[in-house]
């Protein structure tokens, strides 16, 4: 083989694999923005899932309060179901923070103050609760898009 | 000589109760924001001279706290005239694992109305 031929042979060898470890390395990173991508959503999903159970109570708050049925117990029962939930997606949220996906803490406390400030006892307090939940389950959705949708800018 | 400077300190849980709950007293049961405010942290409170501080401790209680008992006995301490909005708002430390009852506990504090407002 002549000094030309090693050349050119050297030259496509070191093309050939420069081209696979760029591909290689795109292929990587791809795999583990999924991989992110899908953890962070494990965690969303639970999130999702507890504030529709603090939906759930809102309402059934409002059923005892029409009813009648309210006394000290029962406010006590779902007060405590409330606070239990309320915890688990605080969990759920500082799981999530390390993700770079926040709820606003003001939101935080209007949900509670929804649930317990007063007794939800009419329509638009009711309303208001579910609101408060809404309101953080498209938060979190859009924390999520920008996240890992092309929309995120690392904060400085 | 001058006056040595206190931390006054209420821990919720043992000197009121571990499950404090509610607003009013008896509606909300024996252990209601109102009650906290005019028995406990009145008592307190009427203890403070110049350069005391007040630590309300609430890591032994064992649920959440309801916004309704905050509101009443943070809030109501300062409408009923037991201490001005803004000297309860630098003497007044929380201690608690979820760091929110403390921006709460100062929301109600500063919305709160004195009574010669």
């Amino acid at each position: 083989m002549t000094a030309e031929g090693l050349w050119n042979f050297a030259a496509s060898a070191t093309t050939s694999l420069i081209i696979s470890g760029i591909g290689w390395c795109l292929l990587e990173r791809r795999a583990n923005k999924s991989a992110k991508r899908s953890e962070t959503f494990s965690l969303i999903a639970p999130s999702i899932s507890l504030l529709s159970d603090i939906q759930e109570l809102a309402e059934s708050y409002f059923n005892a309060q029409a009813d009648g049925c309210s006394n000290l117990h029962t406010n006590q029962v779902l007060e405590i179901k409330f606070h239990t939930k309320f915890d688990l997606l605080r969990t759920k949220f500082a799981q999530l923070e390390y993700r770079d996906i926040r709820v606003k803490r003001s939101q935080l406390i209007e949900l509670r103050q929804a649930y317990t400030l007063h007794p939800i006892d009419s329509a638009v307090r009711y309303q208001n609760a579910l609101e408060c939940c809404l309101a953080i389950e498209t938060e979190l959705y859009d924390a999520f898009e920008r996240r890992h949708n092309g929309k995120y800018k690392k904060s400085t | 000589m001058s006056e040595v400077i206190m931390e006054h300190r209420i821990d919720v849980a043992t000197d009121f109760s571990e499950f404090p709950f509610g607003r009013y007293s008896p509606d909300d049961g024996e252990f209601s924001g109102e009650v906290f405010r005019d028995k406990v942290l009145k008592r307190e409170l009427d203890k403070l001279v110049e350069g005391d501080t007040l630590n309300v401790d609430f890591n032994g209680v064992l649920v959440g706290i309801g916004s309704s008992f905050l509101s009443e006995s943070f809030g109501g301490a300062v409408s009923k005239g037991y201490i001005k909005k803004d000297d309860f708002l630098s003497i007044l430390t929380i201690t608690c694992k979820d760091d929110l009852y403390e921006e709460e506990i100062r929301k109600y504090i500063e919305e709160a109305q004195e009574p010669n407002e």
